[in-house]
């Protein structure tokens, strides 16, 4: 019994240890921290004047001088992440020169150092610097810290900074390849990392397309996305074809925005798919991009088992104009007591409503609104359906 | 006091004409400090800008009685008067120990500053007391003597105004500031600006709202520029069918923007 | 008889500690996630992702009742959020009061026709659905009372895209939350089921039109403990939970989850409180059980401001019903326990919620109750009470100062000394009484449950201008 007693006291004794070690370690760090924050705060506001300079001049034919003086450690740093955060925010000729500046103020050579011989998440906050700063010479020791990161964020951080300092297609192919060798879904992230790059990404992309990676293959088709190319047609179809769940519904939803590379009769097929998500993916894109001869195909939409489909049918024939307002309004009247005419006449009733209010704030939509109005009104006179016209009583917004 | 600094202003010029004569130099950086300085005080700070940069060539003119100093740079333009300006400040506020108030310019060779520009820019330093911000004016010339368009910049990010305010106001603009859709608004009917540059999304009412509220304003003519990192193009196309007259993305093009401002404040 | 007593003492303690062996563990993996994965991530600024064209859409659900006072200023922060597409639906859950009036007038909302057939979750009926085109992706749904979970089935059937976020009609978002969330999202769209934010203390901050523009510590006492419980819940205890796939509940107040898996569980459900724990804990069921790889993630630098109760019948309210949410989840779910099929989840994360939630209140009232029982029989030994009570302080206020290292290593939200000495000092105070009051509270709860309480309690609404009136004003007369 004492022996418990005697171990429930040297518990006692190691956790008040731990938090008076703990506390005054927490201590300790905060009041670096916070002399460190004033000191930043201190040095910035030392040197609002030259940031003024900065700015005034940076557009000038004159050369960016460094701050003048002796720069102790802690204000240099304040600078550069000030710095940092301008370049951020610019492009073109001018943050060119502060990238100039950066460098021949040592900072990009101490970032390249920090680079390689720093703490992970210091080598992670330099990487991220570095690509800001578009430094060729850092690509290297870029690519290496990608190759032995773990999956994470830190890992599309140092991407981004290779992406945006490459200046050749080949970096960004090897970059996409350890990404991808960590065979995880982020097509979309790894796209967009792509883009950050002023490079002319079409061919390397093409090549993904031939590639047996499906992985590969999509990220090549998300970042397609809006190019013509007529390559995409057919890694396209392999991946609906033989693709999981997911990937088929990226692939579709990668090939059908902005700019179709679809065929309107794949459309039609996508439009009968068995997976719903496809479905309302065509359902929708009828209506951005089709023509009358897509009404046939949204009418069938209108009877889709799953809801959300019906209504975007609805809304496409809704966004075909005249056609398809009388073709909604048609279902609206025949189908009267089947979900397919409910939410025709629902969906007629509402987007009236909205198209209604929007005239009020963009008059070149008046007419189109009216002999939509006009067409509704022939199908059902009642007055009780309540569609106001433009004239009436304009919302009130805040304004 | 008038007499006096006509007498000044004449003293500058002749100095500025003789320091353009002697050397080849088309350009002179004037820095004027205001303030009663020793003369021993002007020979350490002499002798600091030229450590710092040997080439300078640097003229002191101190008028006492007015409590002036002038500092003429020979074939310097006006980025480099506002670099030795920057030298100069730490170094003069030290003694002192309070803040020093400076006004900056240069003028270019060919066109030798007139008594009226240097009276202008005399006026300007001893005027501006209220913005304790700004210790150091810079006066660009005869592009600020026209009636100055006034530019309202509205955005949360305070680095836009940081970066943008210097340099538009040293093109001749007047610039001001809001960081919400509120105070954008409120501000745009105060100062009935000539061009309003917005960020879209904003705390309180978003840009949408901003512009909408200008064009439904009859007595705003401003035009709208948006200055946003929304890439997407139906924000685009809502805000051109709201009544935009321009779309900048972001990371934006410093340049690009002022010529986009200026053929906005000529249409 | 007296030596039975300090047995069954120290036996309790033993217990006790094994939990919290568990909890110290789960501390020092929040701990190397923080400082390794986190810090750089929260530096970075999101200013890449923020215009991206390769963000998914969110629809944004805001189930309210009765929140007449801070419905709008909710609002007008979520329509101003740094988003690329996304569409905020509130759903007024039959308040008896003008919060739907109010919202109507402030933004001028027109009635929009809505059929509810064959939607997807089910639901009570709704009554209408407003929307003003001048605001295209704001709409507020009206329907029938149901409570919080029936809300949010209605939302996810109004909801157009595939990622639902659950915010609460209190919640400040600040305005790079979402895309963080959705950062962790985009780097695993396939296996991420759900993710959660963090959620906290607003009470003291400086707010401004729905914005957080000066982050302070409370200044009322209730507050400033449930700012500690908070960070060494989220920051000691969810991002070591999140890293070994374990984490029991997003918090209600601000997660993002995938709707189709939301859909395949049958949305939210259940009819007592702790939705946020039983939907959680329905999709690891549901996930493990099809033996898909998946994972249900927590995003710390996501960061939603919340107003927490400063008065004690409203904060016992508010706990009593968690643990009434608690106990019956966890029943609910029991079959998982032990089991190794279900992982994480069923061998870690249950059972310590049992024992803590569940088992570890009794064994610290009886310990404390047999210690006393011992003392009383013989008074010389008064020192014993003493040393385990000062073991109980020491525990607690280990794990509060383990969040707080977190805190200063990774996020750094307050900036000033005092405010750490404030926190420290605090926590001492803590275990002097209010987590015994916590403790109090659970088993009250759990009484609660056994008589079939089911309602939410009371939640003084208060607006947010009123409970920082105090702070602005002074803010106002030092300019």
């Amino acid at each position: 019994m004492l022996n418990d007693l005697s171990s429930v006291i040297r518990l006692t004794e190691g956790a008040a240890a731990l938090i008076l070690a703990g506390a005054a370690g927490l201590f300790a760090v905060k009041l670096q921290h916070v002399r460190m924050n004033r000191q930043s705060a201190r040095y910035l506001q030392k040197h609002r004047e030259y940031f003024s300079y900065l700015a005034a001049h940076v557009g000038g034919e004159e050369p960016l001088m460094p701050p003048p003086g002796q720069l102790a450690a802690l204000e240099k740093e304040a600078i550069r992440d000030k710095l940092v955060e301008w370049m951020e925010r610019i492009r073109g000729e001018e943050r060119w020169k502060l990238i100039g500046l950066y460098r021949d103020m040592g900072l990009a050579g101490e970032d390249m150092k920090t680079l390689k011989e720093g703490l992970h998440w210091m080598k992670v906050e330099a990487a991220h610097r570095l690509g800001v700063l578009r430094v060729q010479e850092a690509v290297p020791a870029l690519l290496d810290l990608l190759r032995k990161e773990k999956y994470g964020p830190s890992l599309f951080i140092i991407a981004r900074a290779i992406a945006k300092s490459a200046r050749t297609p080949g970096v960004l192919r090897e970059m996409t390849l350890v990404i991808a060798g960590h065979k995880k879904p982020c097509h979309e992230l790894v796209a967009d990392v792509l883009h950050d790059s002023s490079l002319d990404l079409t061919p390397f992309l093409e090549s993904f397309l031939d590639e047996e990676d499906p992985d590969l293959q999509m990220i090549a088709l998300l970042g397609l996305r809006g190019y013509p190319c007529p390559r995409l047609l057919p890694a396209f179809e392999r991946l609906l074809e033989t693709g999981s769940r997911s990937m088929r519904r990226k692939a579709v939803q990668a090939a059908l925005e902005p700019v179709g590379i679809i065929h309107p009769q794949k459309l039609r097929e996508l439009s009968r798919d068995k997976d719903e998500e496809i479905r309302l993916e065509a359902a929708r894109v009828m209506g951005r991009i089709g023509t009358e001869d897509m009404i046939p195909h949204l009418l069938g939409g209108l009877k889709d088992k799953l809801w959300r489909v019906r209504y975007e049918s609805a809304r496409s024939l809704y966004r075909l104009g005249e056609a398809g307002v009388e073709a909604l309004c048609r279902t609206a009247v025949k189908e009267e007591n089947l979900p397919s005419g409910q939410i025709a006449k629902n969906v007629l009733i509402g987007e009236l409503r909205i198209s209604s209010a929007r005239a009020a704030d963009f008059p070149e939509e008046i007419l189109p609104f009216h002999r939509c109005l006009n067409i509704y009104r022939r199908y059902f006179p009642e007055p009780g359906h309540k569609v106001p016209g433009v004239r009436e009583k304009a919302m009130a917004g805040i304004f | 006091m008038q007499r006096q600094t006509s007498e000044w202003a004449g003293r500058i010029l002749s100095g500025v004409r003789r320091a353009m004569l002697g050397s080849s130099s088309t350009s002179c950086g004037i820095l004027l400090v205001e303030g009663d300085w020793k003369d021993s005080v002007l020979r350490a700070l002499e002798t600091r800008l030229l450590a710092e940069d040997p080439q300078l060539k640097v003229q002191f003119l101190y008028d006492r009685d007015l409590g002036i100093l002038t500092l003429l740079l020979e074939g310097e333009k006006l980025a480099k008067t506002h670099f030795v300006s920057l030298q100069a400040k730490p170094f003069l506020q030290q003694i002192r120990k309070r803040n020093v108030r400076m006004a900056v310019s240069a003028f270019p060779g060919y066109a030798s500053p007139t008594e009226q520009e240097l009276w202008r820019m005399l006026q300007m330093l001893l005027a501006g007391g209220d913005a304790a911000e700004k210790d150091i004016m810079i006066y660009a010339g005869r592009k600020m003597e026209k009636k100055a368009p006034t530019i309202l910049i509205i955005d949360v990010d305070e680095t836009v105004p940081q970066f943008l305010n210097p340099r538009l106001e040293l093109q001749g603009y007047d610039v001001h500031n809001a960081c919400d859709g509120l105070e954008g608004i409120r501000l745009c009917s105060e100062l009935l600006p000539d061009v309003v540059i917005t960020e879209l999304s904003l705390p309180v009412y978003d840009g949408y709202q901003v512009i909408r509220s200008i064009r439904k304003n009859n007595e705003l003519d401003s035009r709208i520029m948006v200055l946003s990192d929304r890439r997407l193009e139906h924000d685009i196309r809502l805000c051109f069918q709201l009544g935009a007259d321009d779309f900048i993305r972001k990371p934006y093009s410093p340049v690009e923007l002022e010529a986009r401002l200026k053929r906005l404040l000529s249409s | 008889m007296r030596v039975w007593l300090l047995d069954y003492a120290v036996f309790a303690v033993y217990s006790v500690l094994i939990v919290y062996a568990l909890y110290l563990l789960i501390l020092l993996i929040s701990h190397r996630q923080a400082l390794r994965t986190l810090r750089p991530a929260y530096v970075s600024k999101y200013r890449d992702l923020s215009g991206s064209e390769y963000i998914p859409p969110i629809s944004i659900l805001v189930p309210c009742y009765n929140e007449e006072l801070t419905i709008l200023e909710s609002v007008r922060s979520l329509l101003s959020l740094n988003y690329p597409e996304y569409e905020v639906i509130v759903i007024n859950d039959g308040s008896k009061d003008k919060t739907l009036r109010v919202l109507i007038e402030a933004f001028g909302l027109i009635p929009m026709p809505y059929e509810a057939q064959n939607r997807e979750l089910e639901a009570r009926p709704v009554k209408g659905i407003y929307h003003n085109p001048f605001y295209p992706n704001f709409f507020v749904m009206d329907k029938d009372n149901g409570g919080k979970e029936d809300a949010l089935n209605a939302g996810i059937n109004m909801s157009r895209y595939a990622l639902v976020s659950t915010v609460d009609a209190d919640s400040l978002l600040e305005s790079d939350a979402l895309l963080r969330l959705v950062r962790v999202y985009m780097e695993n769209p396939e296996e991420t089921v759900a993710i959660g934010g963090n959620v906290r203390v607003a009470n003291g901050c400086v707010i401004e039109n729905g914005q957080v523009t000066e982050v302070r510590l409370p200044n009322k006492l209730l507050p400033l403990f449930q700012h500690i419980e908070y960070l060494r819940s989220f920051l000691g205890g969810r991002i070591g939970w999140s890293a070994i796939n374990g984490l029991l509940i997003v918090s209600g107040a601000f997660g993002l989850f995938r709707k189709d898996t939301l859909i395949q569980v049958g949305g939210y459900g259940g009819g007592f409180p702790g939705e946020d724990m039983n939907i959680i804990l329905k999709l690891h069921k549901r996930m493990l059980e099809s033996g898909r790889p998946y994972r249900i993630a927590f995003c710390p630098d996501a960061v939603c401001w919340t107003q927490v109760p400063d008065t004690l019948p409203v904060l016992g309210s508010q706990r009593k019903r968690w643990s009434r949410g608690n106990l019956k989840n966890v029943w609910m779910f029991r079959g998982m326990m032990f089991i190794p099929r279900y992982g994480t989840v069923g061998l870690l994360s249950l059972p310590y919620a049992f024992f803590y939630e569940m088992l570890s209140p009794y064994l610290r009232l009886t310990g404390y109750l047999a210690l006393l029982g011992y003392v009383l029989t013989d008074m010389t030994s008064w020192r014993v009470l003493v040393l385990f009570f000062l073991a109980d302080m020491l525990i607690g206020m280990l794990f509060s100062c383990g969040a707080l290292w977190i805190e200063e290593m990774a996020f750094r939200r307050y900036p000033k000394l005092k405010d750490l000495l404030k926190m420290l000092g605090f926590s001492v105070l803590m275990v002097l009484g209010y987590d015994q009051l916590n403790v109090w509270w659970k088993l009250a709860g759990h009484l609660d449950a056994l008589r079939k309480h089911n309602s939410w309690g009371v939640m003084v609404r208060k607006s947010w201008q009123e409970d920082v009136a105090g702070k602005q004003a002074v803010t106002n007369q030092s300019l």
